[in-house]
């Protein structure tokens, strides 16, 4: 399947040539016996709006949670700027890094299914993103020096002004788990924000969202990149979302990268079509049997790794 | 000094004994992980409720070493099943009152609820039996528990003459009540619906339920199992130690927790395992090795048995047999 | 970059306002505390003048309040159940009988340096060392999802006292050891001076009083601030505290050392005022009764924990004893036997026992649940989810 990818790892051929600010090289993980993401290679130019499309249970979120560092890779190399973000051993020396490393490094994430700090506030949750970009340790802030006080009063400031860029302004203090949907989508890419990310990982940050929202939510990515000089990369499973936006699409299936290119290119490419609209439903049935397996798998290696 | 061969097999042989009685309480913490992983911190004293039932189920008999052999082995009997009645009673009834309705809690709100239902036990075998250790009623003649198979029985006589080696009728009491629970535990669990059922939903609830098993009913058998699985043991340990105490459960409990983790929690056969090897374990810290190691005495046994379980958790959480695919039930 | 709305005050302006009130609310708070500390402060005069004569049972019940709030940064704060907890204060008491009792074997082989062998630096020195600890047994624990790890602190929690127990060259063993310092007199104007001997209880008890009320403070910084944030951020969801940044190991760890820190000011203050260690006044009973404190006043919550640290410990050390006297009257007067010879002492177990398994029940947030907790321990809470529990092991697994 990897042949039908006329592409070399390292070298896009298509969309824009500037120098990729992520770029994963032939990266795998297995779950068990279950290849879950398989030998994907995907280029992120940088300054772009990416996606990454895919029916269910084509490792889209694996592929996803790889980048993040919540999953390591079982093959294969994640560069971020340059940088080797995470590399299995078939690249060379090994090297994992952890979440709270990656974000550190410039990668921020939101959660397909929302994963705020329910209990904290909105300011907070955001206080909380902020929190690889400050210095204050335990023995400054029970003797809350100057230079401490000084930092979370900036923090708060900050906060206020990330909140105000999602339109949260003024649920600074709500309780999270208090807000509604929409709006925790909204403070989910604040807290993300706050980490001065130079790449935001999106993981279907419209699920749940009617169409009306869904085009709001996607003007907005764009205004974000312009706005914050960020790179884009989403993740979803409804094309629809992507297509207008994007300035770049990877395509997986089962695993696997079928296509890549701007939409207009996957939007015509016969694997896309039928991995979308399959042969019959047995094939559905197959793929969504398939992400149990995986999900499963993951769990018992997890456990007992 | 070279090494004391007979010595080493005669506390292998008491660590055996010692350690088919931690098995069968392992067993009771596995079986309730398994199913809704929640470490039952109770279950040590529950096995402490099954001695303390079957002493006063024996002191009412009356029956005492001087009567028949046939009557003592009748009342061993009645005691046995007495203290497995009563002890998987009260772990369903735990379940029942402290443990069901916090399901779906976070787990550490049951681990808190069972930690404070081993002190309330602790507190009521206080009551019961006082805060001293007690002897156990004199069911046992003497002269049963001196007496050596190896040099009373035929062949074994011929083969350990001259040998200091003892098994004795007790060590062989240990066993025979031991080895018919776990064969039968594992036919119940292996070849019944019910026992299927468990093992299904071990596995995966979720699908369990869906495929019509009704989890309340599993989760309760866990229980009924594990609690009469800790009642023999608790009339066991009576008979065999001859003594008892209210915080016998909480030494007893820990020993055999450590012993399900070691044989990878979930894990029936683990737990047997697990639970020979620490009681071999402890016998060998109590008696064999302050024989080859100065100032080595039972009072380490504590300090070997919980770093075995530190270290355990620490390394290998899934236990020595520890395989991704460890079957859970 | 900001779309700001005009006319709307200025950033800077509403986060000022925001963190004002904060401030309000807690010199509101610290009023309370104030007040509440004058009050207890002046209790040594009432209870001299009605020769109540329970300074004894209060002293040893402050050091638990400590202790609790020491616990409630482990449990409550980050989330981590600690059961052995008593390890840190055997650590803490035996670090002041090391470095200052003359039975020791540190001092009878002359390493501790004689500025040391007083209260004030060994109390400092054992806050340290019991910090230590607290990261040398929190390191190997924290991979560990909720309930191993609450078995594997129950494990230092005996092993702890044991050593104490066994090592009998280096503790002396069962005996214990005996001649811990005191705090030195302190001088004051004329010939006044405070003494700190068996017959200067009150003192005891002041000094227990300032060290409770410097942690109070100390820990109320500490929760609001970055760390306290980030205990709070991985409490709620370890991976997505990760992927904000949060190092979960670092910030595990700074829970078990501050955590057992404070065990540590608990510890020398307690080895100090009895005058003697001996590792069975270390038993997993105190674990639980300090946990028992801790989930009793609200998890996460320290004015919760001290009060309810105050009612356990006050059941514990006073009113099991008094209780019994009218306990026993009621006995004789209906002629029941048993209770008028019953000792409620003897209940404590059963009581601290029903206590966690109501509150489990009944009351999981505590008596004055924090905010956050409540929703957490909430039984009906649906978002923590076996999947995300099996995850995390994977984002924490990795130190």
């Amino acid at each position: 399947m990897a042949a039908q990818v006329t592409s070399v790892p390292g070298q896009p051929t298509t969309g824009a040539r500037v120098e990729p600010i992520l770029e994963t090289r032939s990266v795998s993980r297995r779950f068990g016996g279950l290849v879950a993401v398989d030998q994907v290679s995907i280029v992120i130019p940088r300054g772009s709006i990416s996606s990454v499309i895919g029916p269910n249970g084509a490792g889209k979120t694996t592929l996803f949670n790889m980048i993040a560092g919540i999953y390591r890779p079982s093959a294969g190399e994640i560069r971020f700027d340059g940088d080797v973000l995470s590399r299995a051993s078939d690249m060379g020396r090994a090297r994992y890094r952890r979440p709270d490393q990656i974000m550190e490094a410039g990668i921020a994430r939101t959660f397909q299914n929302i994963r705020l700090f329910a209990n904290m506030t909105a300011l907070e949750n955001v206080q909380v993103g902020m929190h690889s970009r400050m210095k204050a340790g335990a023995v400054g802030a029970m003797l809350r020096t100057a230079a401490v006080r000084r930092e979370e009063a900036d923090s708060r400031i900050r906060a206020i002004e990330l909140l105000d860029y999602v339109g949260l302004g003024r649920h600074a203090e709500s309780t999270a788990k208090n807000m509604s949907y929409g709006d925790q989508r909204r403070l989910e890419i604040a807290r993300a924000l706050a980490s001065e990310p130079r790449l935001l990982l999106l993981d279907e940050p419209t699920a749940g969202m009617n169409p009306q929202e869904t085009a709001g939510m996607t003007r907005f990515f764009d205004q974000m990149r312009q706005d914050l000089n960020l790179t884009v990369l989403l993740i979803e499973h409804d094309m629809k979302v992507v297509m207008g936006i994007s300035d770049h699409v990877s395509v997986l299936d089962h695993g696997q990268k079928i296509a890549e290119g701007t939409p207009d290119e996957v939007r015509a490419n016969e694997q896309v079509i039928e991995a979308y609209l399959g042969k019959d439903a047995e094939q559905t049935a197959a793929a969504l049997a398939s992400r149990q397996q995986q999900v499963d798998d993951g769990a018992t290696e997890v456990t007992n790794s | 000094m070279d090494f004391n061969w007979t010595l080493f097999f005669q506390f292998l042989v008491i660590g055996l004994a010692t350690g088919s009685l931690v098995a069968l309480v392992a067993l009771g913490y596995t079986l309730v992980y398994g199913i809704i992983e929640l470490i039952n911190f109770a279950h040590g004293e529950v096995f402490m409720m099954g001695a303390f039932f079957a002493a006063t189920v024996i002191t009412l008999t009356g029956v005492t070493g001087d009567d028949s052999a046939g009557l003592i082995v009748a009342i061993m009997l009645l005691a046995l099943a007495g203290a497995m009645i009563f002890s998987a009673l009260l772990n369903r009834g735990i379940d029942w009152v402290a443990y069901k309705r916090l399901r779906n809690a976070p787990r550490l709100a049951p681990l808190i609820a069972a930690i404070g239902v081993s002190f309330i036990l602790q507190n009521l075998g206080i009551y019961w039996k006082g805060s001293n250790p007690f002897t156990a009623p004199s069911l046992i003649p003497f002269d049963w528990r001196t007496y050596n198979v190896l040099q009373e029985w035929p062949i074994l006589r011929d083969w350990f003459e001259g040998s200091t080696l003892r098994i004795t009728l007790m060590d062989l009491f240990v066993i025979a009540v031991t080895l018919p629970l776990l064969v039968g535990l594992s036919w119940f669990v292996y070849r019944t619906r019910l026992g299927t059922a468990m093992r299904a939903t071990a596995q995966d609830r979720e699908a369990a339920a869906l495929m019509g098993i009704d989890i309340n009913r599993t989760i309760g058998i866990a229980f009924w199992l594990g609690g009469s699985l800790a009642g023999a043991a608790g009339l066991v340990a009576l008979l065999y130690n001859n003594s008892a105490r209210f915080n016998m459960g909480f030494q007893y409990g820990l020993y055999a927790f450590t012993a399900a983790v070691l044989g990878g929690i979930g894990n029936l056969a683990g737990a047997v395992v697990g639970g020979v090897l620490i009681g071999v374990i402890w016998a060998m810290s109590d008696g064999f090795l302050g024989l080859y190691i100065e100032g080595w005495g039972s009072q380490w046994t504590n300090t070997v048995i919980f770093s075995i379980l530190v270290l355990v958790l620490v390394f290998r959480p899934s236990g020595i047999f520890g395989s991704p695919t460890t079957e859970k039930v | 970059m900001a779309v700001s709305a005009s006319a709307a005050p200025s950033v800077a302006d509403r986060a000022d306002r925001w963190f004002k009130r904060r401030q309000q609310e807690d010199q509101q708070r610290l009023r309370w505390v104030v007040i509440g500390a004058v009050i207890v402060a002046l209790y040594p005069f009432l209870d001299s003048a009605l020769d109540l004569g329970l300074l004894g049972s209060l002293i040893p019940m402050f050091v638990f309040v400590i202790l609790a709030m020491g616990l409630n940064i482990v449990v409550g704060y980050a989330g981590l159940l600690d059961i052995g907890y008593v390890a840190f204060f055997v650590i803490g008491a035996y670090g002041m009988a090391f470095l200052t009792s003359p039975n020791s074997y540190f001092v009878l082989k002359g390493w501790v340096p004689d500025f040391l062998q007083h209260f004030w630096p060994a109390m400092l020195l054992s806050w340290v060392v019991a910090a230590i600890s607290g990261v040398i047994i929190g390191a190997p624990t924290l991979r560990l999802r909720g309930d191993y790890l609450a078995i594997v602190t129950l494990g230092f929690g005996e092993i702890v006292p044991d050593f104490f127990t066994n090592a009998e060259g280096l503790t002396r063993g069962p005996r214990g050891i005996g001649q811990i310092a005191a705090p030195a007199t302190i001088p004051l104007w004329g010939d006044n001076e405070i003494k700190f001997s068996t017959q200067n209880q009150a003192n005891w008890f002041w000094l227990i009083l300032v060290v409770g009320l410097v942690s109070l403070f100390m820990i109320t910084r500490l929760y609001d601030s970055r760390l306290g944030r980030a205990w709070q951020s991985v409490r709620e969801d370890e991976i997505a505290a990760s992927s904000m940044g949060v190092n979960l190991v670092k910030t595990k760890l700074w829970a078990f050392a501050l955590g057992a820190s404070f065990s540590g000011f608990a510890g020398s203050i307690y080895a100090g005022y009895v005058g003697v260690v001996y590792p069975d006044q270390f038993q997993f009973s105190v674990s639980v009764i300090i946990l028992c404190m801790v989930i009793l006043g609200g998890l996460g919550n320290v004015y919760g924990v001290i009060v309810g640290a105050i009612i356990i410990g006050s059941f514990d050390r006073i009113l099991a004893e008094k209780l019994s006297t009218p306990l026993n009257w009621i006995g004789e007067q209906i002629g029941w036997e048993a209770m008028a010879e019953h000792s409620l002492t003897s209940d404590r177990f059963l009581i601290f026992g029903l206590a966690l398994v109501l509150l489990m029940l009944l009351r999981p947030g505590g008596l004055f649940p924090q905010r956050a907790r409540a929703a957490e321990m909430d039984p009906h809470d649906p978002d923590i989810t076996m999947q995300e529990r099996e995850e995390l092991a994977d984002v924490s697994g990795r130190v």
